[in-house]
C-alpha cells in the first residue's frame, strides 16, 4: 500500500535527474575543451533505455531458469539499473586542429539539458507537494 | 560530488583561457620590442591546451565508460613561435644591423586580435556552463521545499 503512495513516477524522475546530471558534466567537458587540439566531442544517450525501463512490455519475455544457481530473471527491469551510454559526436567541420567541438551545438545541448533538468525538478517538487497534501488533508 | 566535477572542468577551462589571454596580451604589448633579457627581439608565444582525464574525481561515481567522457583542460606548455623575425629597413634605429635592417618580433597584430576574440568567447561559453551547473544544483536543493 505504501509502495503505491510512492509511485514509480518518483523513481523515473530520480533516475532522470541522475542521468541529466551526468550528461551535463560531459557537455561541460566538451565546452571546456572547445579549443583543445584533437578533442572529440562526446555525449550521453539514455532516453531510449529509460523509456524502455519505464514502460515494460505487458508480457514478460519467456525466460526460464534452467539451473537453481543461475541469476533470477527480474521482471520488470529495474529503472535503477538504467545507465547512460557515452557516444562520440564527431562533427563535419573539424578545423586544422582536428577538434570536433561545435560550440553552438554544445551550448544548445547544455541549455536544453538544463531546462529538462529543471522541468524534472519541478515535477518532482509537485509530486512531493501532492503527497504532503494527501497526508495533511486527512488529519 | 558529481556536480562539483562538472564545475571543476569548467573552472579548468576558465583558467586555461585566462592564461591564453595573458599570453596574447603579452604578444600584443611586445609587438615592437627589439630587446629582451635573452637577447634579440621578443618572440611570439603560443599556449598549448591538452585534455586531462578526470578519472580520479569520478572513482566509483560513474561507470568506467562515462569517466572517459569527462576531461578538464590544462595549459600543457607555452612555446615560442618557430617563425623567424620580421625585418624592416630603419637605418636610424639603434638596433639596426649593418645593412640598416631592424629585426622586429614576428607578432601579427591582426592574428592576435582574432585569437583574443576567440579566447573571450570560449571564456564566456564556460561561464554559461558554470551558471547552468549552479542553477541545477540550486534547483536540486529546492526539491521537497514545498
Amino acid at each position: 500500500m505504501i509502495r503505491d503512495l510512492f509511485s514509480s513516477t518518483l523513481d523515473v524522475l530520480h533516475k532522470t535527474l541522475d542521468l541529466r546530471q551526468q550528461r551535463h558534466t560531459v557537455l561541460a567537458s566538451n565546452i571546456a575543451n572547445a579549443e583543445t587540439p584533437g578533442f572529440i566531442a562526446k555525449d550521453v544517450r539514455f532516453e531510449e533505455a529509460l523509456r524502455a525501463a519505464a514502460t515494460p512490455p505487458p508480457q514478460p519475455p519467456p525466460l526460464t531458469q534452467t539451473h537453481p544457481e543461475h541469476l533470477p530473471h527480474i521482471y520488470p527491469p529495474s529503472i535503477h539499473n538504467v545507465q547512460g551510454t557515452l557516444v562520440a559526436t564527431p562533427s563535419d567541420d573539424v578545423g586544422h586542429d582536428l577538434n570536433s567541438v561545435s560550440i553552438d551545438r554544445e551550448m544548445a545541448k547544455l541549455t536544453t539539458n538544463t531546462l529538462h533538468y529543471n522541468g524534472s525538478v519541478e515535477i518532482l517538487s509537485r509530486a512531493f507537494d501532492q503527497l504532503k497534501r494527501t497526508v495533511s488533508e486527512t488529519q | 560530488m558529481d556536480m562539483m566535477a562538472g564545475l571543476q572542468v569548467s573552472f579548468s577551462a576558465l583558467n586555461a583561457q585566462r592564461t591564453r589571454m595573458n599570453v596574447i596580451a603579452s604578444n600584443l604589448a611586445n609587438a615592437q620590442s627589439t630587446r629582451t633579457p635573452e637577447g634579440g627581439p621578443y618572440k611570439r608565444q603560443e599556449v598549448i591546451f591538452a585534455a586531462q582525464s578526470q578519472r580520479s574525481l569520478f572513482e566509483g561515481m560513474l561507470n568506467a565508460q562515462l569517466q572517459d567522457g569527462v576531461n578538464a583542460v590544462h595549459v600543457l606548455d607555452i612555446v615560442n613561435d618557430a617563425n623567424g623575425t620580421r625585418l624592416e629597413y630603419e637605418p636610424d634605429h639603434p638596433d639596426a644591423n649593418a645593412q640598416g635592417y631592424v629585426a622586429y618580433p614576428n607578432v601579427n597584430v591582426m592574428r592576435e586580435m582574432v585569437d583574443l576574440i576567440s579566447a573571450t568567447r570560449a571564456y564566456e561559453a564556460n561561464v554559461t556552463a558554470i551558471n547552468s551547473s549552479k542553477d541545477m544544483a540550486l534547483r536540486a536543493l529546492q526539491i521537497g521545499r514545498v
